[in-house]
């Protein structure tokens, strides 16, 4: 089980290095190697650390804990093949980390990023249509039974094609650089991320590398079915192509047309779900 | 934090984290149990092993300032 929780690791800041290659080359930059996440995360973990002296302690240093631990939750959750309900739930308290992040340091960039990361919760709300959709189709939330179910019928992306669209926006919500990703944009510094150094950065970064890799294995899972490792890794790292591509040519969107771009896609979505769930059922 | 009990916490939660992965392989403890014992140690053994890594070694040398 460490197991693939240090291999979700590595191959998750492989994956942050990739998207700001792409990035970096279609902005007609070299960029950084694709193993500079990996080095990064080392960097960190190797730097001068302390606790500024407006922080709160307690906070500050927990919210990097329950940050790794929430996402190897999630990463145990998908190994196996627990209910994505467990999943939702583990994503609602990612936005607690967040905002908890940046409230923690004191820091007025900390507290912007914080007071947005709230105020973008419709970023979650494409996900509650995803749920609802799988379940109307499979029956069921327990991966087990969704991959059964795949397994008889073909890939749930060709019949809730709109939910993976849906679920997609969310994994687009959570990228570095995502036209969403308005908590950590550059106006504020860093954003929530702001006071976090050295080795509590080290420890956020594996986090969000553990998230990028279950929030595209979960997207494999839930709308392609069970397929050979070497396969999924290879579908992961197309869809993180496709991120990457609309990360480098859209703009970071102001914090309201982000609310109003994610309750749209969630409106979208449960339109399908009345139409399939009630009117043609 | 001292570098003796930063390396000594890390230590700690690497066996956790060893042993929960292999109980689990081998079912010696509950799957949940296993689990749980991961998703707890795994952070701690993440931190730790930083903490250990930048902790100081006690009296640090007066930087070199040249001839």
């Amino acid at each position: 089980m460490i197991d693939y929780l240090i291999f979700g690791t590595i191959i998750g800041l492989l994956f942050h290095g990739i998207h700001r290659k792409v990035i970096a080359r279609i902005q007609g930059r070299p960029g950084p190697p694709i193993w500079q996440e990996i080095l990064h995360t080392l960097k960190f973990s190797f730097k001068q650390t302390w606790i500024p002296k407006t922080a709160s302690q307690t906070l500050f240093v927990w919210v990097v804990l329950v940050a790794i631990g929430i996402w190897s939750a999630a990463l145990i959750v998908l190994v196996t093949e627990g209910s994505i309900l467990l999943l939702f739930g583990i994503y609602m308290l990612h936005k607690i980390v967040e905002h908890g992040m940046g409230l923690s340091s004191g820091s007025p960039y900390g507290k912007f990023g914080a007071i947005r990361s709230v105020m973008s919760a419709a970023s979650e709300l494409p996900l509650f249509a995803t749920v609802g959709a799988v379940y109307l189709f499979t029956g069921s939330l327990l991966l087990t039974d969704i991959l059964a179910w795949q397994s008889a019928h073909g890939p749930l992306l060709i019949f809730a094609f709109p939910a993976a669209v849906a679920l997609y926006v969310v994994i687009l919500s959570k990228m570095h650089y995502s036209p969403f990703a308005i908590i950590e944009s550059k106006e504020i510094v860093s954003g929530n991320m702001t006071e976090h150094f050295g080795v509590w950065r080290a420890g956020l970064e594996v986090a969000f590398a553990l998230k990028t890799y279950v929030l595209l294995f979960a997207f494999v899972l839930l709308f392609l079915g069970p397929l050979p490792l070497w396969l999924v890794l290879a579908v992961m790292l197309l869809l993180l192509l496709s991120l990457s591509f609309i990360c480098a040519f859209c703009p970071m969107l102001s914090p309201y047309d982000t609310v109003t771009m994610q309750s749209l896609t969630m409106g979208i979505v449960a339109v399908y779900i009345v139409i399939v769930g009630v009117i043609l059922a | 934090m001292k570098r003796e009990n930063a390396f000594l916490i890390m230590i700690v939660a690497g066996a956790v984290c060893l042993a929960a992965g292999a109980s689990w392989r081998t079912g010696f403890f509950a799957p949940w149990l296993a689990e749980i014992l991961l998703i707890a140690a795994f952070p701690v053994f993440v931190l730790f092993l930083g903490l250990w890594w930048n902790a100081s070694e006690g009296e640090e040398d007066i930087p070199f300032l040249g001839y």
